[in-house]
């Protein structure tokens, strides 16, 4: 099978990043999502998708986006992304105006900080 | 004489003859009701539904109905499960669990199971405790095991393991019940080496996939197509490889086709095509890449044989040295439709006689021609010669669009059983779709698939034609989602394309999609954002449907300067 992209999945600080290597088009991007979504544990707080390798995406690809964020959103989870600044991508989902519903960063630290500092205030206040 | 037989000899003797099938205790006359008994008890173990149970449910499954056929209290299977043949391991049992659990083993001559294994023949014993043989497993004595009856289980001459029956009471084994759990053994052992292939091929088949290139490298001027396709058959999964290698100005196409099946030519391939990419890179000439590929052949096994093919390609100027070690000859089809089969001077398969020489042939692929590659699993069939298959394969080839992904497809479907190939093909399509800045033309099946290729030759098209990184980038996901619409249009039986055209001229990229479906509305984001995307990075953005379908023009306007 001629797969157009790869998706690592790597525990950094106990948060999931999802590495997304190559070009998510339609024929690939219900795929991809179902790596994506596998990723996330169930009691986790969120999931970081970096987009720094990956070379295109179209509209069916920012629908996984998009549409992974929110069903993580329901369950009071977070989707942050990692997009090279200045890119023809961060253009493009700037475009559709990503920024608006999930935070984006240019750095992968900064976008996990984010997931653990989520976690802690989400936390109960038990002491 | 051999210990078994002696214990046999010993166990059986004062017999006479030993009766068939259907012969009864001492020889008597089965009646037809006894006998019809027994042949509706074999066919229990060789009922077709068993064959669709996994390999330890069906070993089970057998011993539970052995065990009841024969009125047994035990019955186990040990396999041969190491290299060299030495021991048997329990793999399953009834009235004899714990064997399997323990991960009970013997060597091979020993104790009971051993000796069996060690002679091949039956073994029968009547009451455990008063014969010659020393058990090795503990089993039996816990247990209370006393009449005893074992088989071998042998596939084409190779024994694999041994299948062996209890009972708790001292039991005179029947010479037609040796016959009948003979015959289950050999069922079984079927059965086993059948699963054996299955998943040794099932392994073959994935590394295969592993081993060979999936994305092609963009090579300006040539439009290229590969397939792959493993064997629909378990046994026959190959080493057919194929690779594009670009050095340089030109590419190397290599296609071959190791001998042999299985895990063993799949890793082999990996290995010469590995090597055929380092002779490449080195800028070593074709028959160079074919000497020393010989002789690294010879090296890595000195038994093995490969057809190899490969052809430099420069495609500034069309000009292809092909050199051939046993290969069919590539099928080039020249701009009027016109084919041939290119022969040239034929060399032998690698690894037939060293030190080999290869003479080079040359021939041109001129803009518009099409060079098809391809392994002999594609051509070859029983009963019909290669010459007709030939000319069925330059047929399918010649008529009908030449790209080479419709190409592809086409021979496919015309040369091979819908089932799958009885060998392994593979198939290497490179047109030469010229470098000169020409218009583009793609015409490609309305399936997703396609989208990936898609991009890589319209983003190789606008590199040749000067435009900077941005645009490529904005004008591909334009165009992109444009070809993404018309394969979601794309409906009815029949295999549905659709058609890319490019053109640049007075600083103007023009793109035109045209499918011959129809446009719904824009439903929900997906849509609506693949629309304002074109929309963004695009100048003019025209839907125009009419009773033919729908296209969708597109241009942008470059910046003055230019950047390459």
């Amino acid at each position: 099978m001629n797969e157009l992209a790869t998706v690592e999945i790597e525990d950094v600080r106990g948060v999931p990043v999802a590495h997304i290597a190559g070009e998510v088009d339609a024929s690939n991007a219900a795929n991809v999502q179902r790596q994506m979504i596998a990723a996330v544990a169930n009691a986790g707080a969120g999931l970081v998708v970096d987009l720094t390798r990956t070379g295109y995406v179209d509209s069916a690809g920012i629908r996984i986006l998009f549409d992974t964020g929110e069903r993580m959103q329901i369950r009071g989870m977070q989707m942050r992304l990692v997009i090279t600044g200045g890119s023809f991508l961060a253009d493009v989902l700037e475009t559709v105006r990503i920024k608006e519903r999930f935070p984006v960063h240019e750095e992968l630290g900064p976008a996990v900080a984010g997931i653990i500092d989520a976690q802690l205030h989400s936390a109960p206040a038990s002491e | 004489m051999r210990a078994s037989e002696i214990e046999r000899g010993a166990l059986t003797e004062g017999r006479t003859e030993p009766p068939g099938l259907l012969a009864g205790a001492g020889g008597r006359e089965l009646t037809s009701e006894e006998a019809l008994q027994r042949i509706q008890s074999l066919q229990r173990v060789t009922e077709a539904a068993l064959a669709y149970l996994d390999l330890e449910d069906l070993l089970r499954e057998l011993l539970e109905r052995t065990s009841d056929i024969l009125s047994t209290d035990t019955a186990a299977i040990l396999l041969v499960e190491d290299e060299g043949g030495i021991h048997l391991e329990a793999r399953a049992a009834k009235g004899l669990e714990e064997e399997v659990e323990r991960g009970f083993r013997l060597p091979i001559g020993a104790g009971f199971a051993g000796r069996v294994a060690a002679s091949r023949e039956p073994v029968v014993i009547e009451d455990l405790p008063v014969s010659r043989v020393e058990p090795i497993n503990p089993l039996f004595q816990e247990k209370g095991v006393r009449g005893l009856l074992g088989v071998p289980l042998i596939v084409e001459s190779e024994l694999i393991g041994v299948l062996h029956v209890g009972t708790l009471a001292p039991r005179a084994w029947d010479p037609s019940e040796v016959e009948l759990l003979q015959l289950v053994a050999d069922r079984i052992a079927l059965a086993i080496e059948r699963d054996r292939l299955f998943e040794r091929n099932k392994v073959a088949a994935i590394f295969q996939r592993s081993v060979l290139p999936t994305v092609l490298p963009e090579v300006p001027g040539l439009d290229m197509a590969t397939r792959y396709l493993p064997a629909a058959t378990e046994a026959a999964i190959g080493g057919d490889w194929y690779d594009v290698v670009p050095y340089g100005s030109g590419v190397g196409l290599a296609i071959g086709d190791v001998v042999g099946h299985g895990v063993d030519a799949v890793a082999l391939m990996g290995r010469l095509r590995t090597a055929t990419r380092a002779f490449t890179i080195e800028s070593a000439s074709p028959a160079e890449i074919a000497v020393r590929l010989a002789r690294f052949l010879h090296f890595e096994d000195p038994s093995s044989m490969a057809t190899f093919l490969y052809c430099r390609l420069d495609p500034e100027r069309g000009e292809v040295t092909m050199v051939n070690a046993g290969h069919p000859p590539p099928l080039l089809i020249h701009p009027d439709g016109t084919h041939e089969f290119i022969e040239g001077d034929h060399g032998p398969p690698l690894g037939v006689g060293l030190p080999p020489v290869y003479a080079q042939t040359e021939f041109t692929l001129e803009i518009g021609a099409l060079l098809l590659l391809y392994t002999d699993g594609l051509i070859e069939r029983r009963r019909e010669s290669l010459r007709a298959r030939q000319a069925e394969l330059a047929i399918a080839a010649v008529n009908g669009p030449r790209e080479p992904e419709i190409v592809c497809s086409r021979v496919i479907d015309r040369l091979l059983p819908a089932a799958g190939p009885a060998d392994d093909v593979a198939l290497l399509a490179v047109h030469n779709s010229g470098l000169a800045s020409g218009p583009l033309d793609i015409i490609v099946p309305a399936r997703p698939h396609v989208l990936g290729s898609v991009r890589r030759r319209l983003r190789g098209w606008l590199r040749q034609n000067g435009v900077g990184d941005r645009d490529i980038a904005a004008i591909t996901l334009a165009a992109s989602e444009a070809c993404a619409n018309a394969i979601e249009h794309a409906y009815g039986p029949d295999e549905a394309t659709f058609e890319l055209r490019a053109h640049y001229g007075d600083g103007v990229i023009e793109v035109r999609v045209a499918d011959a479906g129809h446009w719904r509305d824009p439903r929900g984001h997906d849509r609506g954002r693949g629309l304002e995307l074109m929309r963004t990075y695009m100048d003019v953005v025209d839907v125009r449907p009419s009773d033919t379908g729908t296209t969708v023009f597109m241009s942008k306007r470059l910046p003055e300067t230019r950047v390459s």
